[in-house]
């Protein structure tokens, strides 16, 4: 079978997770009036920028000549900037980063669970023939190095949890960066996911579909593409609905700096 | 007449040339190649060939699953796996005598099932250790060659029977 049990079983718990998101938060709350930024907060921000740029950037990484493998990269990469993460969320709950604690967590629930959107169309069109690979099968034989004996049923499970581990890092990094937006924000986040994975090795190089996809037609390009349109359009939503803060990264960096000053001014 | 029989000479010379030049690699792969038709479907003759080769102090190095590997990008193809073994005082030996003959190590089995109209036939194929070991004018790497020759067929007549 091409498409196996545990790809179904991973795009059922995260449509179970789409529908959750959306039966509680039915409509769009307003948003909460942000805390003062501090440079606690800035630099938390900054340490959990780094594993949301890590996860999906290993791939990219290792399938580029000349760079190290993934297994390697996993084991000494990708783990320890999940190590990372969680101890920068714990930090922001211990001090009271509200925002940063609510960004961390919805970007990455969010994100994974708009992976399912994703895989909808993504397997659909593996299964007609319009892809080149069940990409997230590949991951695993990767991470395992056991490209020579082929996925099994453990090396699918790790695939796809990196699979969903690299949306997750995808809808981080962009409550991290960009904060709480209207839905169509998440909509040109997918464009821009498909446009950095339709131009990068992963694709281009490893999987030989050229530039967006066309050396092997329209097929991957029209797939590839409405699953992006659709983890972007369902992320938006999402994001909408539970990232409290309005305010991009620079505002708070602006504002972190800013405060020092203020606080002098007071005491005047 | 005479004229017309050293053409017909010069022409049988060249045609032959000609033939002989052509098949002469199909020749010679039928000569290094070996394809065994087992009495088993193609999980028992890769489990048998894995345990026959382990029986006869063989270690498998590695194996490349082509037909799982390809059900990643799509392929639905029949069994199709090849093993790779080696035994490690025979690397020894060989090895710091002519590292050039690495090319020739380990080796290797494949197993694979045939398309229509000759399905559900499972062939064990190889390539002759011999051949290989023969091409570099080395007396004792030839005896070695030949050797093997005798052990891949007997491993190969043991996991097929």
């Amino acid at each position: 079978m091409l498409i196996t049990y545990i790809d179904i079983l991973f795009v059922l718990a995260g449509l179970a997770g789409i529908a959750v998101g959306f039966i509680r938060r039915k409509t769009v709350l307003p948003p909460v009036q942000p805390p003062e930024a501090s440079f606690q907060e800035v630099i938390l921000t900054a340490l959990a920028l780094i594993p949301a740029a890590v996860g999906p950037n290993i791939l990219v990484v290792a399938l580029t000549p000349g760079m190290p493998s993934m297994d390697v990269l996993t084991e000494y990469v990708l783990i320890p900037s999940i190590v990372l993460l969680l101890i920068v969320a714990v930090v922001a709950h211990r001090l009271n980063l509200e925002r940063l604690s609510n960004r961390i967590w919805t970007g990455i629930w969010v994100g994974a669970v708009s992976t399912a959107a994703l895989d909808v169309i993504r397997l659909t069109g593996f299964s007609l023939g319009w892809m080149p690979g069940n990409m997230p099968r590949m991951f695993g034989v990767l991470i395992l190095d056991q490209m020579a004996l082929g996925p099994d049923d453990l090396s699918d499970f790790v695939g796809g949890l990196y699979h969903y581990w690299a949306s997750a890092c995808f809808g981080l990094t962009y409550t991290l960066l960009v904060g709480r937006t209207r839905w169509w924000g998440g909509l040109i986040w997918g464009i821009i996911i498909e446009i950095g994975m339709m131009t990068t090795p992963p694709m281009v190089i490893a999987m030989d579909t050229g530039y967006f996809g066309l050396k092997q037609g329209f097929g991957v390009l029209g797939v590839s593409l409405t699953a992006h349109i659709s983890y972007g359009i369902v992320l938006g939503l999402l994001l909408e609905r539970y990232t409290k803060h309005r305010g991009w990264i620079l505002r708070i960096v602006k504002e972190a700096f800013e405060r020092p000053v203020t606080l002098v001014q007071s005491l005047k | 007449m005479t004229h017309n029989s050293r053409n017909l000479g010069r022409w049988f010379v060249a045609v032959s040339f000609l033939v002989s030049a052509f098949l002469s690699p199909i020749i010679s792969l039928a000569q290094d190649r070996v394809d065994k038709v087992s009495a088993k479907d193609f999980s028992g003759t890769a489990k048998a060939i894995e345990k026959t080769l382990k029986s006869k102090g063989f270690m498998i190095v590695a194996t490349v699953d082509h037909q799982n590997m390809l059900k990643m990008v799509g392929a639905k193809i029949k069994g199709a796996k090849t093993i790779e073994f080696g035994k490690p005082d025979m690397m020894k030996m060989l090895m710091p005598m002519a590292p050039e003959a690495g090319l020739e190590m380990p080796g290797r089995f494949y197993i694979w099932e045939r398309n229509p109209p000759q399905a559900d036939k499972t062939v064990v194929s190889y390539y002759r250790p011999s051949v290989g070991f023969g091409k570099y004018g080395n007396e004792m790497m030839t005896k070695m060659g030949k050797d093997m020759d005798g052990m891949w067929e007997m491993i190969v007549n043991e996991a097929t029977k």
